[in-house]
């Protein structure tokens, strides 16, 4: 090990922490070149293939400091959109089957159903991959008002579409908005309660108010970039005398020819990752619109959790130009960062948290001086593998149990359904609260699902 | 206690697949007589992920090539191409007829049917992992172990 691992977790959520190999993986983590501080592990942490899910490194660019495409996951730009709407849950409560048919039927989810953007040709491709959601915008897809709610205005301005293989483009040509199966989801949710009434004010949350989260990433394209740049760097490690006690840890000095055609491919999959939530978002005005006569649905935040970025941090008093890799884990920026929409900046970024179906969601936001390089958890995290969960409960069983609890569910497939049943997960409230305590972000609402749309 | 030599001898000619517990994700475990035994349940397993099996008659066959510098590598070519194949043609890989090619590679036919034809019961595979990878001839029987992200 190079640097410590540090775990942020409470006496509860410890137990859980330690039950697979997710500690190893940050031990292992800790011994790649150039990494300075600590190997973390948020609250949300569990087993993942070479990173933690969970996880957060950062290497020193300058010093020999090292990319790992799977430091950011085979879902690149995975990550969470919350909308909020003008309605509230006792105006929406009668009309709630409505609006859940409408989005079950205007939103594209599971093996072949295609999405909502339908580009014509490869040079479209091209353009999503290098305009991201600011080129959905240009399309109609939304309006400027969303792009200032964006990371980064919608796009990250370093895709290299050249970099990008064949085979990424074949499956990213038809997916652009379409929501994929696993984890991935829509929700209907409701404010549930308010626990910072100022921060909550600015960004325009109220309890009992309808809001819609959106959870999905960059489809079939991300998964063939990573899968081709591990590939890659596996063939290089040798040529610079690197080795990783685990081949998923496959990486290569950001300052090579390796490690520059992953960033610039990596960027490309974000942008598109960040247009796929964007077209999902107009087709769900269009089912509001239908179903509970109101299309008004204003954009709090969108926010990728699986992301490389390069950034500049203090280490040991010195300030250093970090590549900083969050692999399940969502950055949270403090009050006054330059990188925060103008609206915001006095009161810190939103960090979404998408829980688990049956239980809550949370709004956090981003506090000084934060930690783990401004960094938060990114969900509830599993805690029981799919197996076992599929072992305990049916399908059928489970959504007549959340129909029974309120929750209207719209499922393509029982199995799935089963394997994210909320058992599967460590309890949301308290890896917030563990979150908070650790300074890392600060609790601004509990969010409760009305309705599920699962592929 | 060791089992009988012939009892020993019928299950290195079995073939067979499982998926194993993973905490986000799944393990692939698939075993066989043969190097290509082994390759062709580890693509059956890759399926039942998401998919019961079927009796849906095969309508497209596909030519698939794959060379890689170890067997591990041959495996991780192989489901790709078939997480491809479902991604790119919304086509479900159910019948593999492959061959030992030269140079260490597989060749030979994937049998699909189309995606609308099949049931999904779970999440799509994705991508292939190298963490905790595995393939090889162990005491008779060729095994494999590879994590599938869903």
């Amino acid at each position: 090990m190079r640097v410590p691992g540090v775990v942020f977790a409470s006496e509860m959520l410890l137990p859980q922490v330690a039950q697979d190999e997710a500690l190893q993986q940050v031990v292992n983590v800790a011994s790649l070149p150039g990494i300075v501080e600590a190997s973390y592990a948020m609250p949300d942490v569990h087993w993942g293939y070479g990173f933690p899910i969970g996880g957060v490194a950062a290497t020193d660019v300058e010093d020999r400091g090292v990319v790992s495409p799977g430091g950011v996951g085979f879902d690149i730009s995975c990550g969470v959109r919350l909308l909020l709407s003008p309605l509230e849950a006792s105006g929406i409560r009668p009309r709630i089957g409505t609006l859940m048919d409408a989005l079950d039927a205007h939103v594209p989810r599971g093996l072949g159903a295609g999405g909502v953007w339908h580009l014509a040709s490869e040079r479209d491709l091209t353009a999503v991959l290098l305009g991201g959601a600011r080129r959905a915008v240009a399309e109609g897809l939304g309006t400027e008002d969303d792009l200032e709610r964006c990371e980064d205005g919608g796009a990250v301005l370093e895709a290299e579409p050249e970099s990008v293989s064949e085979r990424a483009r074949a499956r990213g040509l038809h997916q652009v908005g379409s929501l994929g199966s696993g984890n991935h989801f829509l929700e209907v949710q409701v404010v549930d309660e308010v626990f910072d009434h100022a921060v909550a004010a600015a960004f325009a949350i109220h309890e009992d108010q309808v809001c819609v989260m959106i959870h999905c990433g960059s489809r079939g394209l991300g998964h063939q970039i990573c899968s081709d740049h591990v590939r890659v760097m596996l063939a290089a490690m040798g040529h610079f005398d690197i080795e990783v006690p685990d081949p998923q840890l496959a990486c290569a000095p950001v300052d090579s020819a390796e490690g520059r055609a992953y960033l610039g491919a990596m960027a490309a999959a974000a942008n598109y990752g960040r247009a796929n939530r964007q077209a999902l978002s107009v087709v769900v005005r269009q089912a509001f619109a239908e179903a509970v006569g109101t299309a008004k649905l204003d954009l709090l935040y969108d926010v990728s959790h699986n992301l490389a970025k390069l950034e500049h941090h203090d280490v040991a008093g010195e300030r250093r130009l970090l590549c900083v890799h969050r692999k399940g884990a969502t950055r949270a920026l403090p009050p006054g960062h330059p990188e925060l929409p103008e609206d915001l900046r006095t009161v810190g970024q939103p960090v979404l948290v998408p829980g688990s179906m049956g239980t809550a969601s949370h709004v956090l936001v981003g506090v000084s001086p934060g930690g783990a390089f401004a960094s938060a958890c990114h969900g509830a995290g599993r805690t029981m593998s799919r197996h076992a969960a599929t072992r305990q409960v049916k399908g059928s069983v489970l959504r007549q149990q959340l129909e029974d609890e309120g929750i209207a569910v719209r499922t393509t497939s029982g199995r799935g359904l089963a394997e994210e049943a909320p058992f599967a997960y460590k309890d949301v409230d308290e890896v917030v609260a563990t979150c908070e305590r650790a300074g890392l972000a600060r609790r601004v609402a509990r969010l409760r699902p009305l309705g599920v749309v699962k592929g | 206690m060791a089992l009988p030599a012939k009892e020993m001898d019928r299950v290195r000619r079995t073939a067979g697949h499982r998926l194993a517990p993973h905490t986000a994700d799944c393990i692939i475990e698939a075993w066989g007589p043969d190097r290509i035994s082994c390759l062709v349940e580890a693509l059956t397993a890759l399926i039942e992920v998401f998919a019961e099996p079927t009796d849906t008659p095969v309508t497209h066959t596909l030519v698939v090539s794959v060379n890689a510098a170890s067997d591990s590598q041959v495996l991780v070519a192989l489901l790709e191409e078939a997480i491809y194949v479902l991604d790119v043609f919304a086509a479900v890989p159910v019948q593999f007829d492959l061959t030992e090619s030269e140079g260490g590679g597989v060749a030979g036919n994937i049998g699909v049917v189309p995606a609308a034809q099949i049931e999904a019961v779970g999440p799509v595979p994705k991508a292939v992992s190298y963490h905790g990878l595995r393939m090889g001839d162990e005491g008779g029987t060729w095994r494999c172990r590879v994590v599938v992200d869903v």
